[in-house]
C-alpha cells in the first residue's frame, strides 16, 4: 500500500513538474490578490497591520480554491482514474497521494513568498516562523477539502465554481482558528490553542478525507 | 497432476440490461466466456458495446443482471482475476512520454516491461502522449497488454475496438497476440466494425440499437 501511494506520488510529481508554469502562475495570483488589499484600504500602516494576517489568510484561501479544479479533472478527462480503479489498490490511496503532492507542489511554495508579503504589508518579520506553521496546518485542512469537493464534482458543468462552493463554507473552521492565532501573535497571547485546534481540524478531515474521496471518485466513474 | 490445475471458471453475464439517463441502451443481454475463449461483441454506433464492455469492467453499475465467475458473483474491481480494460481515453498522461506512461503502468500492476517491441512503439517512446498520432497511441495502449507478469493467473481482456486505428500489419501482431493469451488461457472480449480473429471463430455477440 504504501509503495503504492509512492508510485503514485511520483507521477503526480513528474506531471506536476511538467507543468510547473501553473504553480508559477498560483504563486502570482496570490500576490496579486496580497496587492489589492493595500490599494483598496489606503497605505495606511496601521490599518494593513491590523488586517495583515487576516488579509494573507484570506488570499491564500482564494487563490488555491481555483486550483482545485485541477486536481482531478486531468486524469478524469484521461481516463486515469478509470485505469487506477482496476490496480487492486483502493482509489483512496491514489487520491492521498494526489492531494500530498498538491499541497506539497502548489500550497507550500505560498510560504517562501511569504517574507515578502509580511514586509509588504509591514507584518513583523519575526512572526514568519508563527505564521507560517499554522498557514501550513490550514492550508493542509483546505487541501482535503478541497480534494472532497473535487471528487464530489468531477464531471459536472462548471465544475471548477461548483466546487469553490462546497469548500468556502467548509473551509471557515480553519479560516477561524487560523486567524485567531494571528490575533494572538498581535496581542502577545499564546497561539498554542489555536494551534492544536488546527491539528484536530486536520487530523478530523484526514480520517474522512480518504473514504469520501474514494467515494467521490468511484461515483464520477460510474457516470462517465 | 489434476491439483496442480487452476481452476477456470467460465465468465457468465446473465441477463445483463444498463438503463442511462432513462434509456435502455441493453436489454438482457447473456453470454458466457470460459478460460480460453473469446467473445466479439457486433453492432452498429450506438448499440451498447462500449457501455457492456464498461459494465463488465466494473466503471458501469449494471440495472439488471449478474456477472458470474464460475459460481461466484463477479465483482470486477475486487477480483483477483487483473482486468485490461483498453479503451478510448487511455489513462496517458499527454505532457509524459509514452514509456514513463507505460513504466507507470507496470510498476503499478507490479509487472515489468516486456524484452520485445511488439507493437514497434521504440519509434516514438521518448515523445509526449501528446504528438503521438491515433494509430500510435493505439499501438502504445495495447503494448499494455504485453506487460509481464511472473505469477498472475491470465487475464481478462476487454478491448474496446483495438483495431480501429491499427495498419494491416499491426492488426495482424493483434490478432497473433490474442492468440497466444487465448491459448495461455486468457479470456478476451472485444468489439469491433472490422473482422477481428475470424480464424479463431470466436462467439459472435449481435447487439441492436433499441427503440
Amino acid at each position: 500500500m504504501i509503495l503504492i501511494f509512492w508510485y503514485y506520488f511520483k507521477r503526480e510529481f513528474e506531471i506536476s513538474i511538467s507543468q510547473i508554469t501553473d504553480i508559477l502562475s498560483q504563486l502570482v495570483f496570490f500576490i496579486l490578490i496580497m496587492m489589492l488589499f493595500p490599494i483598496a484600504l489606503g497605505p495606511d500602516p496601521e490599518n494593513l497591520k491590523e488586517f495583515g494576517i487576516a488579509i494573507i489568510w484570506i488570499a491564500a484561501f482564494v487563490s488555491l480554491t481555483p486550483a482545485y479544479d485541477r486536481l482531478f479533472s486531468d486524469d478524469y478527462i484521461h481516463g486515469f482514474i478509470e485505469k487506477s480503479a482496476h490496480n487492486a489498490q483502493p482509489l483512496g490511496c491514489y487520491a492521498a497521494a494526489k492531494c500530498f503532492c498538491f499541497y506539497l507542489i502548489t500550497a507550500l511554495p505560498l510560504l517562501i513568498i511569504l517574507p515578502f508579503i509580511c514586509l509588504m504589508i509591514g507584518i513583523n518579520i519575526s512572526f514568519y516562523g508563527e505564521i507560517a506553521l499554522s498557514l501550513a496546518l490550514g492550508m493542509f485542512g483546505m487541501t482535503l477539502l478541497g480534494g472532497i469537493a473535487s471528487s464530489l464534482v468531477l464531471g459536472a458543468r462548471r465544475a471548477a465554481i461548483l466546487g469553490a462552493v462546497l469548500i468556502l463554507p467548509l473551509s471557515l473552521p480553519i479560516l477561524i482558528f487560523g486567524c485567531m492565532s494571528g490575533l494572538a501573535l498581535s496581542e502577545d497571547l499564546s497561539m498554542r490553542p489555536h494551534i492544536f485546534m488546527l491539528l484536530a481540524i486536520d487530523l478530523c478531515l484526514v480520517v474522512m478525507a480518504l473514504p469520501a474521496m474514494q467515494a467521490g471518485l468511484k461515483n464520477a466513474i460510474e457516470n462517465a | 497432476m489434476l491439483i496442480d490445475q487452476p481452476i477456470k471458471p467460465d465468465l457468465t453475464l446473465a441477463n445483463i440490461s444498463v438503463i442511462r439517463g432513462q434509456k435502455l441502451i441493453i436489454d438482457k443481454v447473456c453470454f458466457s466466456v470460459p478460460a480460453g475463449g473469446i467473445c466479439v461483441l457486433q453492432g452498429p454506433n450506438g448499440a451498447g458495446k462500449t457501455s457492456l464492455l464498461r459494465v463488465i469492467a466494473g466503471f458501469l453499475p449494471n440495472s439488471a443482471g449478474v456477472l458470474m465467475l464460475g459460481a461466484h458473483l463477479f465483482s470486477p474491481l475486487k477480483s483477483t482475476l487483473p482486468i485490461w480494460y483498453i479503451g478510448a481515453p487511455y489513462g496517458f498522461h499527454p505532457n509524459l512520454s509514452a514509456r514513463k506512461n507505460l513504466v507507470q503502468i507496470a510498476t503499478m500492476r507490479g509487472l515489468s516491461l516486456p524484452e520485445e517491441d511488439i507493437f514497434h512503439i521504440n519509434d516514438f517512446t521518448e515523445q509526449p502522449i501528446r504528438t503521438l498520432s491515433s494509430g500510435q497511441l493505439q499501438r502504445l495502449a495495447l503494448s499494455q497488454l504485453c506487460l509481464q507478469s511472473s505469477n498472475q493467473s491470465p487475464a481478462l481482456w476487454l478491448l474496446d475496438e483495438p483495431n480501429s486505428a491499427l495498419d494491416s500489419s499491426h492488426c495482424l501482431i493483434l490478432e497473433t497476440l490474442i492468440e497466444d493469451h487465448i491459448r495461455k488461457g486468457g479470456r478476451v472480449i472485444a468489439s469491433a466494425h472490422q473482422t477481428l480473429c475470424k480464424h479463431l471463430s470466436p462467439e459472435i455477440i449481435q447487439l441492436e440499437i433499441l427503440k
